[in-house]
């Protein structure tokens, strides 16, 4: 459904020194330099695939998905979406996938969302039984059925963000782009929109591309996660593998009775790395062959009254590969 | 773009266009004082201090007259030209929704800027008719003229989005284009004949610029309706109009279609 193949881009971008010489300089001359956003990428999705694309600020995310919506055209490589270049823009390609843009609003700012919505159902050629049925059965599952009347500036964030959904889904693409679908919101709003998006794939099945920064939307609706650093693909594989390929140690938690002495801590950095300390709490990351020294250690050299083994957390291997390699 | 998409396009803008009271019946004092009043007292003085009947062929009265339509009928060929902010949404990205439709951008903007004009069609019968039904309208005002007046209007109209276009679409390159716009609102009010008609120019001036769009947007629409249009010169105001029509919509797609290679969609 979604192929890419060696899918690259680079922008050409101003540079200017501050200060207002530098600025008056920059009037007779500029200097560019070339920024790499997205390296040599190739992947494939197939229908009804959740996919989390996740990566730090500047990683070539929001750039990837804005070429395979056809928003800009790539700099090398190829990529098919449906079948079509999604840079060509053919409308049968268009009427076919959606994007969505947490931080942008798609909808008519002074009129009511239901408005823009009919206009939707003009562009996207909905007849008026499915878009009946489909507004119908998006407005009830966000419960935003009574604020359709409502201008769109005058609802909160998170109705609005809703409104954009039920913009982007009316037509029932079968490719959707998530860009950053829960940013800003509070916790029961990401919530809601995770539970929709959940629903809206069992229901309709399409192909699916999430980006985010929360990694509860990515743990929470991605079976598939990939993983940009710098550009480059630095992951692409199930949720799961993660664990079993990156999750090379574990948290040792020790509740202590008295403070650590300065001793006590130099000796446990001989088994793994001290994550954080304070009066009562200890937290080791060892790895997983040293467990048991590390739990012994702690034991021997400290005044423990709990100790507690945790697996590290998805979120803290895809934060890790975002930014760097991870120790196995 | 189907007919029926291009009129709700339309519509909603028109509805949006009027969703703000204090702006509409802002814009309808401005058009009584800056239209009206202000060449009505200044073409006065002027004739005062030159002391004659007469400036070119225009009597005081044919000169208000003259000034106040052109200024009326320039806010309908103009349209919500400003408004239109297609360089705005290159520079902002928000051009990205516009991308995403499987529709024809360039008419989805004409529908809009068409749709735009309905608040300026409302004023100009709420307070442009009982204006000049005040100043009389003339001798050579006939059914005839409105409908020949009625086409260079739409022709005008149609002239001046294309106009436009090439300098929005200039934002792929430049960014920031605001100041070519302007200036395009300048020279079109100053050679299109909206603060005095272009025969007042000097004649090989005249004979020059009757080539070239500009005095077709308000010039030659506002003759036309008050009947002072032979009709040789309307046929050559309809044939020029086409004309560049056809230069300006090819030229338009040509550098938008150069441009939107360059466009990064921003804010996103």
């Amino acid at each position: 459904m979604i192929e890419v193949d060696g899918l690259s881009k680079t922008f050409r971008v101003h540079k200017k020194a501050p200060g207002f010489r530098a600025s008056v300089r920059a009037l007779f001359r500029r200097n560019w330099t070339e920024k790499a956003a997205v390296r040599d990428v190739s992947f494939r999705i197939d229908e009804g695939e959740i996919v989390g694309l996740v990566g730090a600020n500047g990683a070539g995310k929001t750039t990837l998905v804005k070429m395979l919506s056809g928003v800009i055209h790539p700099s090398s490589g190829d990529a098919h979406v449906l079948g079509y270049r999604p840079w060509e823009r053919d409308d049968r390609f268009r009427s076919q996938m959606a994007l969505i843009m947490g931080q942008k609003a798609s909808l008519w700012w002074d009129l009511p969302a239901g408005d823009g919505f009919l206009l939707l159902r003009e562009i996207y050629r909905i007849p008026d039984d499915r878009f009946q049925a489909n507004l119908d059965e998006l407005s009830e599952m966000l419960d935003v059925r009574d604020l359709l009347d409502i201008q769109v500036r005058r609802l909160s964030l998170g109705e609005r963000m809703k409104m954009e959904l039920i913009a982007a889904l009316l037509h029932t693409p079968r490719v959707v782009y998530l860009d950053e679908p829960t940013i800003g919101l509070d916790l029961s709003a990401q919530r809601a929109i995770r539970e929709f998006i959940l629903t809206y794939r069992e229901r309709h099945r399409p192909a699916m591309i999430v980006t985010s920064h929360y990694m509860d939307d990515i743990e929470r609706l991605c079976e598939r996660i990939m993983i940009l650093r710098d550009g480059e693909m630095v992951y692409d594989g199930s949720r799961d593998r993660i664990l079993s390929e990156y999750a090379g140690h574990k948290i040792l938690i020790a509740h202590l009775r008295s403070e650590p002495t300065s001793e006590a801590l130099t000796a446990l950095r001989a088994h793994g790395e001290i994550l954080a300390h304070d009066d009562v709490t200890v937290r080791l990351e060892v790895a997983r062959t040293a467990v048991a020294a590390a739990a012994a250690a702690l034991l021997e050299r400290l005044s423990v009254a709990d100790l507690t083994i945790e697996e590290v957390g998805i979120g803290s291997i895809i934060e890790r590969l975002q930014t760097r390699e991870p120790s196995a | 773009m189907r007919p029926h998409l291009f009129l709700h396009v339309a519509s909603l803008e028109a509805r949006k266009a009027m969703s703000y009271r204090v702006s509409f019946w802002t814009n309808a004092i401005s058009i009584v004082v800056i239209g009206f009043v202000v060449p009505y007292y200044l073409w006065q003085s002027v004739f005062e201090v030159m002391e004659t009947e007469k400036i070119g062929d225009y009597t005081f009265e044919a000169l208000v007259l003259y000034t106040v339509i052109a200024a009326l009928l320039g806010r309908v060929v103009r349209g919500p030209n400003l408004g239109l902010n297609v360089s705005n949404e290159i520079y902002s990205g928000e051009l990205t929704r516009f991308c995403l439709y499987p529709t024809h951008f360039r008419l989805f903007k004409y529908a809009q800027h068409l749709g735009g004009l309905a608040p300026h069609l409302v004023l100009l019968i709420l307070v442009g008719v009982p204006f000049v039904a005040w100043l009389g309208v003339g001798e050579g005002w006939s059914p005839l003229s409105l409908l020949q007046g009625a086409i260079l209007l739409i022709l005008a109209n149609a002239a001046y989005f294309l106009l436009s276009w090439p300098i929005h679409a200039l934002a792929f390159w430049a960014d920031n284009v605001w100041s070519l716009a302007v200036l395009l609102q300048l020279a079109t009010q100053l050679v299109g004949g909206v603060l005095i008609p272009i025969d007042l120019f000097p004649a090989w001036a005249y004979r020059f610029l009757l080539w070239t769009p500009f005095p077709h947007l308000f010039f030659s629409p506002t003759r036309a309706l008050l009947g002072r249009s032979t009709p040789t010169e309307w046929l050559q105001a309809v044939a020029v109009l086409v004309a560049w029509n056809l230069v300006l919509a090819w030229i338009g797609a040509a550098l938008w279609r150069r441009g939107e290679r360059r466009y990064t969609g921003v804010g996103i």
